[in-house]
């Protein structure tokens, strides 16, 4: 049985019920109709017969809810254009905050899921390379550990990749991470089932233990209740399963595939101190508890000082090297939490402009609405029922665009998750939030019922006769004028504080992917190729020369391959490795040294890349085994004073090498870290096996990129496996590189348009209803000679000095906030006139159009039509 | 007590007047769908279907109409017609509300006729 069946029997009974069926489905035959109308029709039957039932009982206040219902119905019928933009402007910015929080908040806001989360910190190193080299070295970590005193607990854990595990009833990749036992402590997340490994599992060979995620129990074992002590194979071997943690312990936070499988870290009892060979590998990550009472601040100097200790004993590992300590969240945040924050105080002005918005049209349709109230009073409702009427009316409209807006946003976060950047902390938690949904439609429900009601229920004040006799003339109150005039320059100077906002983000990403890197990074590719040559012995240097000889050879007669170089360690962009180095200058011991990034090119690596040489030469045949170098004009700057260094000497380790040429600088860190020095040395044997290459090519790069690899891969050397060649396109890696920013930039470009199109959208209504509220006065006008000119030019005016007061506010709103802005994105100009200068062209334009169309269109009408209106 | 009950001499709405006449010009075929294309064809005016069920149910409940159930026919899907006739009260209430109209309209017809 159909629902509006349903409501016709608890309505009428199941008899009469029935007979009016029969008659739809008669009707239907009739005529040929389908279900889909005999549907609609017994819906209508259904509202009908609910009301005479609702009548039936008496109830009064039944009966009030009822006609206030059936009013609104009556009234979003008949569509008024206010209505209409009302519920637009209110559902799409409640769709765009509860996307854009249901968005921000599990990734930034959200505390972690651990027991008294703030107190969790990390340890970790900084580098002028990389301000966040998450790892240290195991002996790091048992130094911070035995010799620090802020930490209750201090742990390390690495992330070890993924095992298959093949238990029953289909495989999966299962992430791992391996751990201290005290990980748990720190934590405060103990296992529901069994126990947490113990120190004595953190020795290599007895670590083949592991805790399990609680999916994992139920999925690949059933719940099984004998779990602990169960073996089960991965692809890694086997393990022993020694508990369960709960369903919602999540650790780390911020992988792709998430750890289901917790292992003991088993460290070498050689790396456990610090030693030669121990000293520079660094690859655990380090979390700890803070002690009741111990401050961040005490925490850092705590660890810092144990640092230089050990700095002292080794230098040449802490070379550069700084300590960096941060609450879990704040680290794990760091990269996004700028941007997401803004993001969201943008949405955020988008609301307050669809509030201000909703509240004037609110307000205007109350003052148009006082006749009808006016009637109804003098016809004997009373304030109550009119009062219940305008309460539904608002809360429908309110709560519709609500439901609406929860689409939206749902729509909007499946699109914005899809085009979500790699690499975003707990991006997988990201879900529409409930709460979220509540607080804004409550938001919205507040402002409507503030703004709707009370103009109304002040009306119902009047008497009806004088305000019948009145309503003729326009009717406005001084009061409720002041009150238009001030929402609608709130939100234009909310719309061009957004737009200056928008501008200056847009400007600044439109700036970083155009910025000159110091090469071009248009149809060049490069590949990580490690062959599989003969291993160090007498003959490594002549099968590395020879092999990377003919590779360059082979590769340049490929049709479309313009230029080919290798080069040592990588290429730009290619954040992955580096290798920096002392530069002195010789013969000058007064000269601080500078740290450089070091690249062993091959002669062609300039053109091929096409960095120019500013001054002096590139590499020849002749240089190959010559101690000669090219300096970037950083490097020259910084350790000469001057960019014209030709001929000079430098020391690299103990020997003296030639500048021959200065470079161009490179941006190699992308476009919003700045370089570091760079220094080149001529190729002449590979230093390791592992090198790159760097093509140029004319082809399309999606056709050259394939056409590559298959080269490369029937080059290689029997014995290679296939995955030892690794083929970079330079145009994706910069995209990786601008890829938060574009994101941040395309999100807030669309809240910008948004709030674009609300605030004109709010000036169109308000001034075609206020002209609408008009049009006797101006048939009046016009008919004692005014022109259609000079009435269009008085309203519009009215209009345009109400834009300019909010446009300069705007301006003056954007100019102090372009100082936060600053301090969150990187490369902002805000002292740029098109800064101020688009926003304020933007609305003043759009505004006067909206202002304009309703106007026009009053002034066209008749006089006399225009007189009779009301 | 009925709802809508009034007193007998309570006069017809004009709509509910035309329904009552629908009914009686119909006899013993008069269901909503019947009485509503009657109204149409003979008014010329589009009737709405809530419109009609809600003024029989008003009548009915007024006493000037009763209702009986048909057998069940497979071209209404097996559901039964429902049909009205009109009480000894709704035939006096539709007569005194054409009385009342002619008594008022009486000597008129010429003005009428004019406009």
């Amino acid at each position: 049985m159909s629902l509006p069946e349903r409501l016709l029997r608890l309505a009428l009974g199941a008899y009469k019920a029935s007979a009016l069926l029969g008659d739809l489905e008669e009707e239907a035959a009739r005529v040929g109709a389908s279900r889909a109308w005999i549907r609609r029709q017994a819906w209508r039957y259904a509202v009908t017969a609910a009301g005479a039932a609702v009548v039936r009982t008496k109830s009064r206040m039944l009966t009030t809810i009822y006609s206030a219902g059936r009013d609104t119905w009556r009234s979003v019928r008949r569509f008024s254009a206010s209505t209409v933009m009302a519920f637009v402007i209110l559902a799409s910015s409640i769709g765009a905050g509860t996307m854009t929080f249901s968005f921000v908040d599990p990734v930034v806001l959200r505390p972690l899921p651990y027991p008294e989360p703030n107190r969790l910190v990390v340890a970790f190193g900084a580098t002028p390379r990389n301000s966040r080299d998450m790892h240290v070295s195991p002996a790091d970590y048992f130094t911070w550990r035995d010799s620090t005193t802020a930490f209750e607990e201090l742990a390390a854990w690495m992330n070890m990749g993924s095992v298959t595990v093949s238990h029953s009833p289909a495989s999966e990749q299962i992430g791992v991470t391996r751990a201290t036992a005290n990980l748990f402590r720190a934590l405060r997340v103990q296992p529901i089932v069994g126990t947490a490994f113990r120190s004595e599992h953190e020795v290599p060979g007895r670590d083949d233990v592991a805790l399990i995620s609680h999916r994992l129990w139920q999925q690949q074992f059933g719940g099984a209740t004998d779990i602990v002590g169960r073996p089960f194979r991965t692809s890694r071997g086997l393990l022993t399963v020694i508990g369960v943690m709960p369903p919602s312990f999540v650790f780390p936070a911020d992988r792709v595939l998430p750890s289901e499988i917790w292992r003991p870290l088993a460290i070498q009892p050689d790396e456990r101190t610090i030693s030669a060979a121990s000293g520079r590998s660094r690859y655990v990550q380090v979390v700890g508890r803070l002690r009741d009472g111990v401050t961040l601040d005490l925490a850092h100097a705590d660890v810092e000082r144990v640092t230089r200790h050990l700095a002292t004993s080794s230098p040449q590992h802490y070379v550069e090297w700084r300590v960096r300590t941060g609450t879990m969240l704040d680290v794990l945040t760091e990269r996004v939490r700028g941007w997401m924050l803004l993001v969201l105080c943008a949405v955020a002005l988008v609301i307050a402009t669809a509030c201000a918005n909703v509240a004037n049209l609110l307000l205007t349709r109350g003052t148009a609405r006082r006749k009808d109230i006016a009637i109804r009073t003098s016809l004997g409702a009373t304030r109550g029922q009119i009062a219940c009427g305008l309460l539904f009316e608002t809360l429908m409209l309110s709560l519709t665009a609500a439901a609406a807006g929860v689409v939206l946003a749902y729509w909007g976060l499946e699109t914005a998750k899809a085009a979500l950047p790699t690499g975003i902390p707990r991006a997988a938690t990201i879900a529409l939030d409930l709460r979220v949904v509540v607080v804004a439609a409550g938001a919205s429900v507040a402002t409507a019922l503030a703004f709707g009601i009370g103009p109304a229920l002040q009306a119902s004040h009047v008497n009806p006769s004088e305000m019948l006799r009145d309503s003729g003339r326009a009717h406005i109150g001084h009061l409720r004028y002041r009150w238009r005039s001030a929402l609608l320059i709130a939100q234009v100077a909310l719309v061009t504080m957004l737009l200056a906002a928008t501008t200056l983000l847009v400007g600044s990403l439109i700036r970083a992917l155009n910025a000159d890197l110091g090469f071009n990074r248009e149809g060049l590719l490069a590949a990580r190729v490690t062959p599989a040559l003969p291993p160090d012995g007498p003959l490594r240097d002549a099968a590395r020369r020879e092999f990377y000889g003919r590779l360059e050879k082979d590769l340049r007669e490929i049709p479309g391959i313009t230029h080919v170089a290798t080069v040592m360690p990588t290429v730009p962009l290619y954040r992955d490795a580096s290798s920096s180095t002392r530069i002195f200058r010789a013969a000058r011991t007064d000269v601080d040294p500078i740290v450089a990034d070091m690249r062993r090119v091959s002669i062609d690596y300039f053109a091929t890349l096409g960095i120019q040489i500013g001054k002096g030469r590139q590499f020849s045949e002749g240089d190959r085994r010559a101690r000669v170098a090219i300096l970037d004009e950083l490097a020259a700057g910084q350790l000469f004073g001057t960019t014209d260094a030709l001929d000079s000497l430098i020391v690299l380790g103990n020997r003296d090498y030639r500048i021959i040429g200065v470079a161009k600088t490179v941006w190699f860190l992308g476009p919003e870290e700045a370089p570091l020095p760079q220094l080149y040395l001529p190729l002449d044997v590979a230093p390791s096996s592992t090198m790159t290459v760097v093509v140029r090519t004319s082809l399309p790069i999606e056709r050259a990129a394939p056409v590559l690899e298959a080269q490369l891969g029937s080059m290689m050397p029997a014995g290679t496996a296939a995955e030892r060649v690794e083929i970079q396109v330079m145009d994706t890696l910069f995209r990786q590189l601008t890829a938060d920013r574009r994101f941040n930039a395309g999100l807030i470009g669309a809240i910008g348009v948004l709030a674009f199109i609300i605030g004109i959208a709010g000036i169109y209504g308000v001034t075609a209803s206020t002209v609408a509220q008009q049009t006797r006065e101006i048939g009046i006008r016009m008919a004692l000679g005014a022109s259609a000119t000079r009435v269009v030019r008085s309203v519009t005016w009215t209009t345009s000095r109400l834009l300019l007061i909010g446009t300069v506010l705007g301006l003056v709103g954007a100019w102090v906030l372009s100082d936060v802005l600053r301090s969150v994105v990187f490369g902002i100009q805000p002292t740029d006139v098109i800064v101020y200068a688009v926003p304020a062209v933007f609305i003043a334009a759009g505004g006067l159009v909206a202002a304009f169309v309703p106007t026009r269109r009053a002034a066209r009408i008749d006089p006399l039509i225009a007189l009779r209106s009301e | 007590m009925k709802p809508f009950a009034t007193k007998r001499s309570a006069p017809l709405g004009e709509f509910e007047l035309v329904v009552m006449l629908a009914v009686i010009r119909l006899k013993d075929e008069a269901y909503p769908v019947a009485i509503r294309d009657a109204i149409e064809a003979r008014t010329g005016r589009p009737v709405s279907r809530p419109a009609v069920f809600i003024t029989l149910e008003r009548l009915e409940d007024k006493g000037l109409l009763s209702s009986r159930y048909g057998d069940p026919t497979p071209v209404r899907g097996g559901r039964s017609k429902r049909f009205f006739s009109a009480t000894k009260a709704g035939v006096a209430s539709v007569q005194q509300s054409l009385d009342t109209v002619s008594a008022m309209a009486q000597g008129l017809e010429a003005l009428l006729r004019k406009s």
